[in-house]
């Protein structure tokens, strides 16, 4: 574990102890709650969504802590009660429940990534700013490796100006570009979301309303919150 | 691949009924539990014999299985109501009737983990959702034919219903969509030789006697318009090529 990590270990036991149980609680579902969307956005969203460090750290730390919790009281199984074991089987079934939907997210998101990879390098440093620091070693390795693949089997035996592979020129591009177009279903979840306007075209958004809509026009009302994707 | 595609485009149903168990429901305990058991997601109350508790419905399965508590259906989850909500369903052709969110995957978790404690038969129960659900599925791929390259309003579904259409909808609007731009691209062109305001994107409208476009401009205007069902009514005879594609969607 690193210095940062006991820091934030630190600040959040301190936390923890001064809110009251009730507050944990909601805390524990609000973040929770979180995850879930992050993941349906992240499944349903044409393009790489930010990286959300926090809600998968901490996320990752209550991992572990439920997991020493079971290895602890596992020792001395033989002995204890169904009671005990009833509770090691709710907490077993959690843990994997919540390993099944961080491992969906994050491969998710590496299936974007090598899709996108060139799209995201080249592109600026905004979208580099939406990986975490493994997904940008894995993304250049991974490119790297490519390349050197290519260019082994194939590319070197082709003229110069054919061995580009993020040739833009002649009308077509090589770089895959996130869809912008796709139509998306999203839900609207808060009261004000400003209604969606383009062309001669407007939408009303009203609260539990749910509509397919193309991503460009909706990405506004996404970055606000007032509407999430379903 | 480290992403099937199949899942790329949509989810699975398992993963919708997943969604679904993290959605609380109340129980009620048959044994008390003397300490709280913290979770990630929640905590897990002191059990009192004979309360009332809110917990999520994964949790529940597990307790159920041993026994520890009762889980009494939602008060949807019955005879009358549903069998009401299906004549609401059957009397109104334009729209789907309000049934609580999630409840095709509720009520498909509670006929397989709960139904010791249904209070009616179990399978009228099943024929009475199976039916609710055929008859929106019919009104849902009815209401396809309205099908635009702007905007739908699926309001009152399930987000298992909706999962269903998912991909097709979405490849179908986005290819009207592509239509709909070089359309207007052409257009452009054709105003910009004649010299007319290149910027009029309405232009072509005037002229364009494709039946489409009543569809379109009935489900742009608001919310209760874009309702899909409302297509219902004006079902056109000579949309056959729609019709076709609609039926092959084998679901």
């Amino acid at each position: 574990m690193e210095i940062g990590d006991i820091l934030k270990d630190l600040e959040r036991n301190v936390n923890d102890g001064r809110s009251s149980r009730f507050n944990l609680l909601e805390q524990k579902q609000q973040d929770f709650a979180k995850l879930n969307q992050t993941w349906i956005s992240e499944r349903t969203a044409p393009e790489l969504l930010p990286y959300q460090k926090e809600l998968v750290d901490s996320t990752l730390v209550r991992l572990r802590d439920q997991v020493e919790i079971i290895e602890i009281n596992s020792i001395e199984l033989e002995t204890t009660d169904a009671d005990i074991k009833l509770k090691l089987l709710i907490i077993e079934n959690e843990i994997e429940r919540i390993n099944f939907i961080i491992r969906s997210y994050l491969r998710c998101r590496l299936a974007k990534i090598d899709k996108f990879a060139a799209y995201i390098s080249y592109n600026s440093q905004t979208m580099i700013d939406r990986l975490s620091d493994g997904e940008i070693d894995y993304m250049t390795q991974h490119m790297k490796l490519l390349q050197e693949l290519y260019s082994k089997c194939f590319l070197q035996d082709l003229p110069d100006h054919l061995q580009l592979l993020d040739d833009t020129s002649g009308g077509i591009s090589m770089i895959t570009e996130p869809n912008f177009d796709k139509f998306v279903f999203i839900k609207v979840v808060t009261g004000d979301a400003k209604p969606v306007r383009f062309n001669d075209h407007e939408i009303v958004l009203e609260k539990d309303d749910i509509h397919t809509i193309q991503y460009k026009y909706i990405m506004k009302q996404l970055q606000q919150g007032d509407v999430v994707l379903i | 691949m480290t992403f099937p595609k199949e899942l790329q485009e949509t989810f699975t149903s398992a993963e919708i009924v997943y969604l679904a168990e993290n959605e609380l429901i109340e129980v009620i305990s048959n044994v008390s539990m003397n300490d709280k058991l913290s979770l990630i997601s929640t905590e897990l109350p002191k059990f009192r014999v004979m309360s009332t508790y809110k917990i999520p419905i994964w949790l529940a399965i597990i307790l159920r299985k041993q026994n520890k508590i009762t889980v009494p259906p939602p008060e949807w989850l019955n005879e009358n109501y549903l069998a009401n909500k299906y004549q609401e369903e059957v009397t109104n052709q334009t729209a789907f009737t309000q049934l609580p969110n999630n409840w095709l995957e509720v009520s498909k978790i509670f006929l397989k983990h709960f139904v010791q404690d249904l209070i009616d038969n179990e399978d009228v129960l099943l024929k009475l959702i199976q039916d609710l659900k055929e008859i929106r599925l019919v009104k849902l791929r009815k209401g396809l034919n309205n099908l635009n390259e702007i905007n739908l309003g699926f309001n009152d579904l399930s987000l298992m219903e909706i999962n269903e259409f998912r991909p097709f909808i979405s490849r179908v609007m986005g290819n009207l969509a592509k239509f709909q731009k070089s359309l207007e691209n052409e257009e452009g062109v054709e105003n910009y030789d004649d010299a007319e305001d290149p910027g009029d994107d309405n232009a072509y409208d005037d002229d364009d006697d494709d039946d489409d476009l009543d569809n379109r401009n009935t489900s742009t205007g608001g919310r209760k318009d874009s309702t899909m069902a409302e297509a219902n009514d004006d079902i056109d005879d000579e949309d056959m090529e729609m019709e076709d594609i609609v039926n092959e969607f084998e679901l």
